[in-house]
């Protein structure tokens, strides 16, 4: 069988839309009421036999179902959410569109204690330019197996990590590539308040269909 | 032994689009029963001022089972910063109109001048009340909002506060204390229809929009009410059982359906 030992498949999963899941299903609580959020979940469970959660990767059925509960309500119900996790900075001359800034607490947190932790910086520096397997990942950051493995796993789940394409090895089997979903970072301090900004990677904002959802607005 | 019911065995069909419908059968039910109330008044009350007690019941009934069933909702959404909020002002706001009506039939059993009372100052207080429940929702729900609905929301009560005036000033020839008290009734009224007209076309394509299209219906009679009222007020003549009334009793009724129909969707 023939293989290819480059990138076959560009195959990006929204690491942004796993983020914003983590903050989603408290927003409507907080601003709706558990009993919207049960009726909302039990409607994705009868129409599409999803979660709330498996529904932010297709933000498109999430917007069905909103749409026949809120009507054009809905559209004011998204950048909600999204605002209360992330504000996209306003297109300019001088700065890059991509950057978001973080607005909800947990999520900030989350980054901050990713980059606080040096291991996990080095992870994620090691991926920052290129899509690379997890082997090559660990010999650049020079971390531990053991703790890496562990380390990378968890920057996976938490969504900071992205599958970006994979290798094909010489037994036949597909290794997965990983980029951060991040080019830059930078975290300000203004009184008292730390605002994280992030320059999202241009995948990541391609392929979140929640933030292409709501932008074609 | 087990009794299966008859479609036990069919599969339940999940509905492709969500729906709910208003139920004439209840709209006419309220019609029918605003209007045997008006003919037993008019036909056991030959003179108006008989009828006192019994309107004056009415009048605090109707406000306290709306006002009971929007705090129902209310406590649905407790703690919740939208729904939970919105509803517990809408409560509030209508508890205002029944405690209002309690001080009022108060103030006419002692014989006390009822031109301008503390029944007055609660009553104004369920505009306020009635449009934060409004700010709330359409605050929530459509943060932006476009230079024409915004032209289009000024401009209803300015329309309608424009037509009463030049009416009621044309007539009474003079700006008096009963002028401005109906006036401010007018304003206060005709912004919180503008403001559900908002709300229901907003939610107007999603199901929520039937709950909402009632609540307008209930508004849209409040309003007329006020503004007949208010009308009827400066010239004197207004009495208890003026078919007006009818307006009052009907809104209470939907917009307690309303809110039936909005803890039912959601």
């Amino acid at each position: 069988m023939d293989y290819n030992p480059t990138i076959i498949v560009l195959d990006i999963m929204s690491g942004l839309d796993t983020l914003i899941a983590k903050s989603l299903d408290s927003t409507i609580k907080e601003n709706l009421g558990k009993k919207t959020l049960q009726k909302v979940e039990q409607r994705l469970f009868e129409k599409y036999g999803i979660n709330l959660t498996q529904s932010i990767e297709d933000f498109t059925k999430l917007d069905s179902v909103l749409r026949e509960f809120f009507g054009e309500g809905a559209e004011g119900l998204e950048k909600q959410f999204l605002e209360n996790i992330v504000t996209l900075e306003k297109e300019s001359k001088t700065q890059n569109p991509n950057w978001v800034a973080i607005e909800d607490s947990s999520l900030a947190k989350l980054i901050l204690e990713s980059f606080g932790d040096e291991d996990k910086k080095n992870i994620l520096n090691s991926v920052l330019d290129e899509p690379r397997i997890i082997s090559e990942i660990l010999e650049i950051s020079q971390v531990p197996q053991t703790s890496g493995y562990r380390k990378i796993n968890s920057l996976i789940d938490n969504g900071m990590l992205i599958v970006q394409g994979h290798v094909t090895t010489n037994d036949g089997k597909k290794v997965n590539k990983y980029k951060s979903i991040f080019d830059n970072v930078t975290i300000n301090i203004e009184k008292n308040k730390v605002i994280v900004k992030v320059l999202l990677a241009k995948e990541s904002i391609e392929k979140s269909s929640v933030i292409q959802v709501v932008q074609c607005r | 032994m087990l009794h299966w019911k008859k479609d036990a065995d069919k599969p339940e069909i999940v509905p492709e689009k969500l729906q709910s419908q208003i139920n004439p059968k209840i709209l006419v039910l309220i019609l029918g029963i605003v209007i045997s109330f008006q003919v037993y008044l008019y036909l056991a009350f030959p003179n108006p001022d008989d009828a006192s007690h019994l309107v004056d019941i009415i009048s605090v009934i109707n406000p306290l089972i709306s006002s009971f069933a929007a705090f129902y909702v209310a406590r649905k959404y407790w703690g919740s910063n939208v729904f939970g909020k919105a509803y517990l002002a809408l409560a509030l706001g209508l508890a205002m109109n029944c405690i209002g009506e309690t001080v009022y039939g108060i103030y006419e059993t002692l014989g006390y001048d009822t031109s301008f009372t503390v029944a007055d100052i609660l009553f104004y207080t369920f505009y306020p009340l009635l449009l934060i429940h409004l700010v709330l929702n359409i605050r929530f729900f459509k943060p932006k909002i476009s230079y024409f609905t915004k032209a289009w929301v000024v401009a209803i009560p300015i329309t309608i506060t424009s037509i009463y005036s030049v009416l009621s000033f044309g007539k009474l020839g003079e700006a008096n204390f009963e002028f401005y008290s109906g006036l401010t009734y007018v304003i206060l009224s005709s912004t919180i229809l503008s403001g559900t007209l908002l709300g229901a076309r907003i939610f107007r394509q999603g199901v929520l929009g039937i709950a909402w299209l009632v609540l307008l219906i209930g508004i849209i009679l409040q309003t007329t009410g006020d503004v007949w009222y208010s009308y009827l007020d400066t010239f004197n003549q207004y009495t208890l059982t003026h078919p007006m009334n009818l307006f009052y009793y009907a809104s209470y009724m939907i917009i307690a359906y309303a809110l039936y129909k909005h803890q039912k969707i959601i």
